[in-house]
């Protein structure tokens, strides 16, 4: 064991600060070994010594008396001896008897030691540690555990060890010094030669020396170098910075504390880096918890705060006093945290927390190798040499569980936006297909309108410019055309004879179609009117656009031929006109001749002929009156026609349109008007 | 308006389900007439159970019905017609072009 440890392992602290406060068995100057006795035990020397201030090479000399000595023990608290007299230097002298059965053997003396000295048996330098100088510069101190110094034994009984020692800060007493070094001096027991060499090999630990900080320091600031850029460029999930936050005070808590093992007399420097060490730590332990809570409760729980409060008060006490009470706070603290540290994750692991399995692990085998090295500082378990390497696997262990947790945790949140990725990728693929479709529809639908429109253009330009003029006619005309194009047709043909052919016509279907039928229809009617026979010219429009194959299209048409008051009709598939009779007030209906032109090649018209008087009314019009739907989807009627032509005979042509057009609109209502509508009215002057 | 096809040994029968036959469903009805004579279905009986009401655009679709099916040698047949439609087919002049039945069964059956 080291006379000094590293204090930030507090169980050892405890532990050496427990040995030397023990007390041994109280025995006259000189201790008598015998040889069963030191095969079985290691004796201790560290009892009472003849002590002298000062400095004197005289007393190194076994005949020299020293009986009128102090007496002290070797290891010594800084105020257990006497300090007016104490100027940093002094003699101390020790006197051994041993058995016979000893003789000529070498026994081992095993020295812990704090300051420098030199070892004097029986007035021979034996051995020394550091340098002792009257001039201060080359003062040398040596504060380690040497190895075992053989001491032959030869036939003489009694042999005096006389121990010149130095320690120059122990006179300072200054506030820093008595704060940092409680004790001093050295320990020397006598041993088994074999047994001394064998606990030497035992001793020979795994040391965390510069290498070893290194090792620890730079892997450490690294991660939590790496876990802060991960929580400021990408996760900004908070555990991310606590992680990192207590891997940088785990950091500066080895690095103060290594800087506190280097620094061996400027004791101010010392206070501070220890306190600094010590702050840190309960600081990182604070962190810890933070950390932990995000993980588990993804925010800071309420004692967290009380948590921080407590540690901030434990660090100021330890600011003001650095003293024992200030250490337990210390390490209650730390035990307090670890008891909230197991009920979180115990809490987490019962709850089956996704992960939690990991920080589990971690805080497992820190539990139990901080349990194994407290069973090495009991002494129960043999295993000093692994000692500081338990204590590395310790304050590694848990923080790479953690790391490992966050890195898993990153991980599947990688995983799962990859996978959201996905799914946001398709679903745009999806919605661009739909608005793709959307847009292919839309401009369709454009594409469609537009060329709709341009059939309404065409079948509107198929129309008559100008109604002819006769003296015994008064004509009128009305159209409104569906929002689908509904293939109604009107017009008319004066021949020289001054005889007026008047066409009304609907295709039978809607759209470009019906538009293309009308222009076709005013093509044939304009070309076939001429003829004489009206019945050719019905029976040469079928038979031309059956010959077309305008299908599915047909044409319902009538055509009316007047010369003075001659009327001749004839009609195919159109619904019955209507003649009201001024004579007899009667209203004929005059049914076609024949179905639809175009379906049917070959099929014989006939026409009607009828003599017309002043103040008779023709009515021709469309399906699309009669067959005008309201919001209830009930349709007008041609017994409506029949009565309001009843009611506006006597009217003007233009009046008696008037009419119908009121009573169809007010019929329809807000409905669309599903088909062209349209009206040829002629009043006989 | 919907168009339902089912096929019989001889035919199909295509039924018109709605009232009001505004021309609206041409195409369907037209493919309905073209898969069946492709299929080499001869007797196509047109179900007008439903149907109330017929439109010119109406009658434009039947009339192709009727002449697409005897110009490749097929039947059409009109089952089911109410009164109304007669009496427009009647106006139109086509009482005596289609061919019509009581029932689907008994257009079937001749």
């Amino acid at each position: 064991m080291k006379f000094v440890k590293i204090p930030g392992n507090i169980l050892l602290l405890i532990a050496l600060i427990s040995f030397s406060k023990s007390s041994y068995p109280q025995s006259s100057d000189t201790v008598y070994v015998y040889a069963n006795s030191i095969k079985k035990n290691t004796i201790e020397l560290d009892n009472v010594w003849r002590y002298h201030p000062g400095d004197n090479p005289l007393w190194a000399s076994p005949n020299f008396n020293a009986v009128d000595w102090d007496t002290v023990r070797t290891s010594m608290y800084f105020e257990d001896y006497p300090k007016n007299e104490w100027k940093g230097t002094g003699w101390f002298r020790k006197v051994i008897a041993i058995d016979s059965a000893l003789y000529n053997k070498t026994l081992a003396l095993r020295i812990h030691h704090y300051g420098a000295s030199e070892i004097y048996v029986n007035g021979k330098l034996k051995c020394s540690f550091g340098k002792i100088s009257s001039n201060p510069g080359e003062i040398e101190l040596y504060h380690h555990c040497p190895n075992p110094v053989p001491l032959e034994l030869d036939s003489n009984k009694y042999y005096t060890l006389a121990v010149r020692y130095l320690i120059p800060e122990s006179t300072l007493e200054s506030f820093w010094y008595s704060k940092i070094i409680s004790h001093f001096g050295f320990i020397i027991r006598l041993d088994d030669l074999g047994r001394s060499i064998k606990a030497l090999e035992e001793e020979d630990y795994f040391y965390i020396g510069e290498i070893g900080y290194v090792g620890m320091i730079g892997p450490l600031l690294s991660l939590s170098l790496l876990t802060f850029l991960l929580f400021f460029f990408s996760s900004k999930k908070k555990e991310y910075l606590y992680y990192s936050l207590y891997l940088f005070l785990i950091v500066i808590a080895l690095l103060f504390i290594w800087l506190w093992q280097t620094v061996q007399t400027d004791f101010i420097y010392k206070y501070f880096y220890y306190l600094i060490h010590r702050s840190a730590v309960i600081l990182a332990i604070g962190t810890l918890l933070a950390c932990f809570y995000t993980i588990f409760y993804q925010k800071l729980l309420k004692s967290f705060w009380y948590f921080l409060s407590v540690s901030i008060l434990i660090i100021i006490y330890n600011a003001i006093y650095l003293n024992d009470a200030a250490y337990y706070l210390y390490l209650g603290f730390i035990i307090l945290t670890g008891i909230e540290y197991i009920r979180i994750i115990v809490i987490a692991l019962k709850s089956k927390k996704r992960n939690a399995w990991v920080i589990g692990i971690g805080f497992i085998v820190s539990f139990v190798v901080v349990t194994l090295n407290t069973l090495i500082i009991g002494g129960i378990v043999n295993l000093w040499r692994y000692f500081d390497l338990l204590t590395y696997v310790a304050a590694f262990s848990f923080p790479v569980s953690i790391l490992v947790y966050l890195v898993r945790s990153y991980s599947e949140i990688n995983i799962n936006l990859k996978k959201q990725l996905v799914t946001v990728k398709e679903l745009s693929q999806k919605e661009l297909e739909q608005k793709l479709r959307a847009q292919k529809a839309e401009s369709e639908n454009e594409r469609k309108t537009k060329e709709l429109e341009q059939a309404r253009q065409l079948q509107l330009a198929m129309l008559p410019k100008e109604i002819p003029s006769l003296p015994n006619l008064d004509i009128a005309v009305y159209m409104k055309t569906a929002t689908e194009v509904g293939g109604d047709y009107y017009d008319f043909y004066k021949s020289e004879d001054k005889t007026l052919n008047i066409v009304i016509g609907d295709a039978t279907g809607h759209g470009i179609n019906a538009g293309m039928m009308v222009s076709v229809t005013k093509g044939l009617f304009q070309n076939l009117a001429p003829y004489a026979d009206l019945e050719e010219v019905i029976n040469r429009f079928n038979n031309s656009l059956q010959s077309m194959k305008l299908q599915p299209m047909y044409m319902t048409l009538r055509i009316l031929r007047i010369k003075e008051s001659h009327l001749e009709v004839i009609g195919a598939g159109m619904y019955p006109f209507l003649i009201f009779e001024k004579a007899t007030g009667v209203i004929r209906e005059v049914e076609s001749a024949g179905p639809p032109l175009g379906a049917f090649p070959h099929f014989n018209y006939t026409n009607n002929k009828f003599e017309l008087s002043t103040g008779d009314v023709i009515v021709l019009m469309t399906d699309g009156f009669t067959e005008r739907l309201n919001e209830r989807k009930e349709i007008l009627g041609d017994e409506k026609a029949k009565a309001i032509l009843g009611v506006s005979a006597g009217a003007s042509a233009d009046e008696i349109i008037e009419r119908f057009v009121k009573e169809c609109d007010e019929w329809g209502g807000d409905r669309p008007q599903d088909d062209d509508a349209t009206f040829v009215v002629i009043k006989i002057k | 308006m919907d168009v339902k096809t089912y096929e019989t040994e001889n035919g199909v029968v295509i039924t018109l389900e709605g009232k009001m036959m505004l021309g609206y469903e041409a195409n369907d009805f037209h493919e309905a007439i073209e898969n069946a004579l492709d299929h080499n279905k001869k007797k196509i009986v047109v179900d007008l159970s439903d149907v109330q009401f017929i439109s010119s655009w109406g009658i434009g679709i039947l009339m192709y019905g009727y002449t697409t099916a005897t110009n490749k040698g097929g039947e059409f047949k009109l089952a089911a017609v109410s009164e109304k439609i007669s009496k427009t087919f009647a106006k139109t002049k086509l009482d005596n072009v289609f061919q019509k039945f009581a029932t689907v069964e008994e257009a079937l059956k001749d």
